[in-house]
């Protein structure tokens, strides 16, 4: 009798595994191959953490790049593997593309320094190490990043022109701790402390909309004198909470969210009074990567630290794109349709220089 | 779990020797937890009469109005958290039955209203199946709650990012938003949801079968089992329970985000145990009520505001802000010693009503 209910009870708890098990079927196999073996440069990518669409989009951007031209002819193929939060997990899934003897390997990485060691090893056995948007400390690697003090500096100049110089500012800003948001931040504040803006407070809006909102609200109970509001994330939530609390907008920089971009061009936000602009880490560092890990095969030089720049799109330079093809991108068409893209998509994923042959329907049907 | 000490029990009979009948259920029935859940709300009163006299700004309505939407979310979630915690387990994976649920949520709603009800079913319906699946771990097969529930969060986190592929299309529907944010400085429905959720909690929790053979499997699973009440089944329910008001938490966070995403439940694995914590619960089981869970949610919005306006850095407001959730426990810790109850008080009063309901 106890045996059969033990029996029963373990049948109910295994279907129940086994119906979320089939519920999230497609999930992310390591190691899917991107092309048929064929002449060419074999291309590892280690994606550290890929929870969210700034990092799907990154992948699926190092993918399409390597299968349009100009890339096309010269990679075999490009292994993708994802290793989680765990620099530990980084650390052993490089060594095994080292043993697999990749001709290069880009990454995201996980920890500035964590990687070093096998970073090195990757170096000395002749393999190609490229790291994108995150940057390691070792000389050895490759780091195609972008300028992020600049970052900070470029937009608190704008939001001061839009407040002209006077006034109360807010902060939401990214994770506390980082580099990337130590650099960001800090360059702003410089900026305020010149144009003499006040910060009234700056809150950790961790990089993603749910707290950013919860920032903003909360200072918007708190304060009833914010003349602008400068954000790293947050341009979905941030008019939201204005809404909610039934003030009047004020001018805010937020991440380059397609949402955010097609409010700042909506005219139903555009009467409410909504000005600003939007900027963010370019999701085609790691197409960038990937491409200088060929161009490093065929010979090139390149130094420890590449800058290739971020785009920033105050709201005057916004222009809706119809469709996303490649000669509208190539117009400068800069925001998408709503309905073509998920609710999170990052709009400044294309680059003349790194994604030229890659139209929106290429990046959102690109195959594993 | 304690047995009878007479010397309790002699103090107790002294403090309701002026009423007639031995009758210690209150109206609300807080049970051992009627200290703190006082405690948490006098301190809560008290940090209003701060706010008024220090920082009027933030008690005009609006900012109360926000100070109490942010809380719900906590407290919804705090709920299930609060219930699993009075049978002495934890719920490690709130966090991601948020996310993927909130997840669902968005993708099937599309941002139409009309898709709401299957939307919302299907979220709660993926919350109470997993909280299932954890109660069931825990009762039928002895796995230890902190490894069942971190387990079930792992394979939701995978599965969430393996669904998604990290990027989550759909929407939650603007009659979300509107619940959670009003619309323009109105009124949002969330707070009388709340306070309804609040009556209704403490009703199930004091009138009915449901909630005394809870609180008897709380004080003492072993004696409610011999008392013949079904254990293990309550207890499933409970992580059923937490299940369900973790997917509703997900979606009421997804109205007040404007979107879903992964990781977006992760901030609440701590707050929801904080906030039950705050409330005064204990977490060998047996004492804690959603009132003060309530409460303890309420308090810790309204303090991470105020804190705001003192413009501290990051780390010193992060440092406020665990002293003063540790200075309230304690506080509350010391405004229940006068008033500590055994639990054998609770099983009798138990045993009595059901002798009457068998009588």
């Amino acid at each position: 009798m106890k045996q059969k209910q033990r029996i029963i009870w373990g049948l109910a708890l295994a279907s129940t595994v086994m119906l979320t098990a089939s519920a999230c079927s497609s999930s992310t196999a390591d190691g899917t191959s991107s092309a048929d073996a064929a002449d060419g440069y074999e291309i590892a990518l280690s994606m550290s953490y890929s929870g969210n669409d700034w990092q799907g989009e990154a992948k699926n951007l190092v993918l399409a790049a390597a299968q349009t031209q100009p890339l096309k002819d010269k990679i075999a193929a490009v292994d993708t593997f994802v290793s989680g939060t765990d620099a530990q997990a980084q650390i052993s899934q490089i060594q095994q593309m080292i043993a697999k003897a990749y001709d290069a390997i880009v990454i995201y990485p996980i920890s500035p320094t964590a990687l070093n060691n096998v970073i090195k090893q990757g170096c000395d056995a002749g393999i190609q190490m490229f790291t994108y948007d995150a940057s390691v400390t070792e000389p050895c690697a490759h780091n195609v990043t972008f300028d992020q003090a600049e970052a900070g500096k470029v937009t608190a100049e704008y939001l001061a022109d839009l407040m002209n110089n006077t006034g109360n500012v807010v902060l939401i800003t990214g994770v506390a701790g980082t580099s990337v948001d130590e650099a960001r931040t800090t360059a702003a504040e410089a900026v305020f402390k010149e144009r003499g803006i006040e910060v009234l407070d700056t809150c950790a809006g961790d990089w993603a909309q749910g707290p950013a909102g919860e920032c903003m609200s909360r200072f918007l109970a708190a304060f009833d004198n914010i003349d602008g509001v400068w954000a790293q994330v947050g341009g979905v939530a941030i008019p939201d909470a204005f809404d909610a609390a039934g003030r009047e907008y004020v001018p805010m920089i937020a991440e380059s969210a397609n949402e955010y971009r097609l409010r700042l061009q909506d005219p139903e936000y555009l009467a409410k009074g909504l000005v600003g602009g939007s900027y963010g880490a370019p999701p085609f560092q790691g197409a960038a990567a990937l491409s200088m890990a060929v161009q490093a095969l065929e010979g090139e030089e390149f130094p420890s630290t590449i800058d290739i720049g971020f785009e920033w799109v105050p709201q005057a330079d916004l222009k809706m794109c119809a469709t996303g093809a490649i000669e509208e991108l190539e117009a400068g068409c800069n925001t998408f349709p709503a309905d073509l893209v998920s609710t999170g998509f990052m709009a400044d994923w294309w680059s003349p220089e790194w994604t030229p042959n890659i139209s929106l329907s290429t990046l959102l049907n690109v195959e594993e | 779990m304690t047995t009878t000490a007479p010397v309790g029990e002699k103090n107790l009979r002294d403090k309701t020797s002026r009423l007639h009948k031995p009758q210690r259920r209150g109206l609300l029935d807080l049970g051992g937890a009627r200290g703190a859940v006082t405690a948490v709300w006098i301190v809560l009163v008290l940090l209003y009469i701060f706010i008024l006299i220090f920082r009027p700004g933030l008690a005009q309505l609006s900012s109360v109005q926000t100070i109490v939407v942010l809380a719900a979310v906590t407290a919804v979630a705090g709920l299930g958290q609060g219930a699993v915690i009075f049978t002495g387990g934890i719920d490690l994976s709130i966090p991601w039955i948020m996310s993927s649920s909130a997840i669902v949520f968005a993708s099937i709603a599309q941002g139409e209203d009309g898709n709401l009800i299957v939307a919302l079913l299907a979220a709660v319906v993926i919350g109470l199946l997993l909280g299932l699946a954890n109660g069931v771990g825990v009762t039928r097969f002895g796995i230890h709650p902190v490894v069942m529930t971190l387990a079930v969060s792992a394979i939701l986190e995978g599965g969430a990012l393996g669904w998604t592929g990290g990027l989550v299309t759909g929407s939650p529907p603007p009659i979300v938003a509107l619940f959670m944010r009003g619309d323009a400085g109105s009124f949002p429905m969330v707070i009388p949801a709340l306070l309804l959720l609040a009556v209704l909690v403490s009703f199930v929790y004091r009138q009915t079968r449901y909630g005394r053979e809870l609180q008897a499997v709380g004080l003492n699973p072993t004696a409610s089992r011999l008392a013949g009440v079904h254990s293990k089944t309550i207890i499933t329910s409970v992580y059923a329970i937490s299940g369900v008001t973790a997917a509703l938490a997900g979606i009421m966070l997804s109205g007040l985000a404007g979107q879903s995403y992964l990781g977006m439940g992760d901030p609440y694995l701590l707050t929801s145990v904080a906030v039950v914590a705050l409330g005064g619960a204990s977490f060998a089981g047996g004492r804690g009520h959603f009132l003060g869970t309530l409460g303890g949610a309420l308090l810790l919005s309204a303090l991470i505001t105020v804190l705001m306006t003192f413009q501290l850095p990051e780390a010193i407001r992060t440092i406020a802000q665990g002293s003063v959730i540790l200075i309230a426990v304690i506080a509350a810790k010391v405004g229940v010693r006068p008033g500590k109850r055994k639990n054998s008080d609770g099983i009798k009063s138990f045993r009595r009503s059901r002798e009457k309901a068998i009588l």
